[in-house]
């Protein structure tokens, strides 16, 4: 069963879109089946509640370590190029774990 | 899609440089009057301000109902103005290089920024800043970014 991840940012629009791809790139990579949906930060409470991700990624400092139990991990890395390693590695770890 | 690159402009603040570079969309014939205070606003309130190794890189833009003819305009800074943090707005980049959206499609807009990322991953942003023009613009974030 594939593992599903939200992805928030300002205007849950382009930059968004683009980390959505980066993380189901980097999943297939992985070896992990991903289904990867998207909402505005101000949206986030109520994605959640909607759509049970194993995982909530942002695109900017959100300030909370997770959403209604649902860890929350920091992915601008996957638009600079910078830590994006480590990153990866966390997602695995929660998506796996 | 239209082009323009300006090198070594000199701006104060990123309010400065954006109403300097929306006055010239305008003038351009690219973007209605009332651009420049438009790119403001949306820098307030989703800053683009991105902090790469090797330099700092800012993505404005604003609706595209802002839109009359789709272009990109570069802008390299005499000295670095800055930016608020995209990741994190309470801080800080001194940006060196403006990569300004003039969009006239959701669709187009998520391919500019996608080649905006490849730019960024691949360390040659600094090198864009460096020696900017329309053709160096061109080649780094693609031509066909509107079919027509």
């Amino acid at each position: 069963m594939s593992k599903r991840v939200l992805v928030a940012c300002g205007t849950g629009a382009a930059t968004s879109t683009v980390v959505a791809n980066k993380v189901k790139d980097a999943m297939a990579k992985a070896g992990i089946a991903v289904e990867v949906s998207q909402c505005k930060v101000v949206e986030l409470d109520t994605a959640v509640a909607r759509t049970h991700p194993d995982v909530v990624v942002v695109t900017g400092v959100l300030g909370r370590t997770e959403v209604a139990g649902v860890p929350v991990v920091r992915g601008f890395s996957f638009l600079t190029g910078v830590g994006v390693d480590a990153v990866v590695e966390e997602l695995k770890r929660h998506l796996l774990g | 899609m239209e082009w323009a690159a300006f090198s070594d402009v000199v701006a104060g603040s990123d309010t400065e440089l954006l109403t300097l570079l929306g006055t010239k969309a305008v003038e351009l014939g690219w973007a209605k009057p009332g651009y420049g205070g438009a790119l403001v606003e949306r820098e307030a309130a989703f800053p683009t301000g991105i902090q790469l190794p090797t330099c700092g890189v800012a993505i404005p833009h604003a609706d595209r109902e802002w839109t009359v003819v789709p272009a990109i305009l570069g802008a390299s800074l005499k000295e670095p103005v800055l930016f608020r943090n995209m990741e994190d707005p309470s801080a800080q980049v001194a940006v060196n290089l403006v990569v300004l959206m003039l969009i006239a499609r959701p669709a187009d807009h998520l391919r500019v920024l996608q080649r905006l990322v490849d730019l960024f991953q691949s360390g040659r942003a600094r090198d864009l800043a460096q020696n900017l023009s329309v053709s160096a613009l061109r080649d780094m974030l693609g031509e066909e970014v509107e079919p027509k």
